[in-house]
């Protein structure tokens, strides 16, 4: 356990995997580590995981990682070209907490800016971004994990989130300390049917159907045939 | 001796070790609590002060998935003098009722002792097995290396 640093109750604490869990199937342990490693996702982890130790991050860098994949995701552009102006874009939502909205620029670029006039421009480079790139939903997006950020809980899907102040941020059903983990528990061979939910209802009575398959479904449990 | 069921824990577990035990010795989190105004139970910094306020001397949990973040929840609850006791599943073990109470039943005279013995507070490991007194980095090591350990099953 040596080289932990110590977090304070109700920061949120998470492995590389799990990360990649809450975030879906485009952000690759891979990449987690390349971004840590270069200094895109800010601070550093609570653990290094040096020797069989799982590296620890926190929920910021949670946030920071989901903000830069789908920036990614959308711009379609290498990361050289864009590191300072997503530097800015993490520094104004994550440290200031302000919303920062895009829109194009003339030339084609991508101008980041803040309600008070602070800006940064993504630049297009040699290709032009991509056609259909919508900065409305960039904008949206952003606001997204500003909220999360500033509420210190993530929407991982209808009934299910990772809030910082409930076990730590591990993904639980919302308005719970249940966690999806436990309710995964109950799966038979990584599959449930009618049986299983009604085990869980009988266990936590207070979680309703949709709660429980909701939960199994982010475990990655489905329903058997 | 009163002990707190977490949450993640079942009602139906408290009301059987009232049965088991002495009546209000096992009591479930949620008979104790107001929900908060948005709906949220209980977040874990509240969890010393319910158990300080509400006379219980032992919290009891589940820790079926962790790297370490459930470490500094254990080490509040321990710095407020409230013990831990923490319910460790086996491999594809569901955490069903007949398992949560089989396990507080089966065991409760070598818990019981446990704690009514500590001079402090005290984290207390329950598996199959049986309780074992534990530091807060042997549960830790001992759940990472459960989860490494299904990482490597085919």
């Amino acid at each position: 356990m040596a080289g932990r640093r110590l977090i304070p109750l109700a920061d949120g604490i998470y492995t590389v995997s799990e990360v990649c869990r809450i975030l879906g199937p485009r952000v690759t342990p891979r990449r987690v580590h390349y971004w840590l490693d270069t200094g895109l996702i800010s601070g550093e982890p609570v653990s290094r995981g040096a020797k069989g130790t799982p590296t620890l991050l926190t929920f910021r860098q949670l946030l920071e990682i989901r903000t830069v994949q789908h920036l990614r995701d959308e711009l379609r552009v290498t990361l050289p070209r864009v590191r300072e102006a997503y530097g800015w874009i993490l520094h104004h939502v994550f440290d200031q907490g302000v919303a920062v909205a895009f829109e194009r620029g003339v030339g084609g670029d991508i101008i980041a800016s803040t309600r008070d006039g602070d800006s940064t421009v993504i630049p297009h480079g040699q290709g032009a971004f991509p056609h259909d790139l919508d900065t409305d939903e960039l904008t949206h997006d952003l606001a997204v994990a500003r909220q999360a950020w500033l509420e210190r809980k993530y929407r991982i899907s209808d009934n299910v989130v990772a809030d910082t102040r409930v076990l730590a941020g591990s993904p639980t059903v919302e308005g719970t300390r249940i966690e999806t983990a436990l309710i995964a528990s109950f799966a038979v061979e990584g599959q449930y049917d009618d049986g299983v939910v009604s085990s869980i209802e009988e266990t936590y009575p207070h979680l309703n159907t949709e709660a429980i398959v909701d939960a199994l479904e982010f475990e990655g449990i489905r329903r058997a045939a | 001796m009163r002990y707190l069921l977490d949450e993640m824990l079942s009602d139906r577990t408290a009301q059987t070790m009232s049965v088991f035990a002495a009546p209000d010795e096992f009591v479930y989190l949620l008979e104790v609590i107001d929900r908060k105004p948005d709906g949220r139970t209980v977040d874990d910094p509240d969890i010393p002060a319910i158990c300080k306020a509400r006379g219980f001397q032992t919290l009891v949990t589940v820790n079926v998935k962790d790297f370490g973040a459930r470490k500094h929840i254990y080490q509040a609850v321990i710095d407020a003098g409230i013990n831990v006791l923490v319910l460790r599943t086996k491999k594809g073990q569901a955490t069903t009722i007949p398992w949560q109470a089989g396990l507080l039943t089966r065991h409760y005279p070598a818990y019981s002792r446990l704690f009514n013995t500590a001079t402090e507070a005290t984290l207390g490991s329950l598996s199959d097995g049986g309780v074992r007194r534990v530091t807060l980095s042997e549960i830790m090591a001992e759940i990472e290396a459960d989860e490494a350990g299904k990482r490597s099953l085919p």
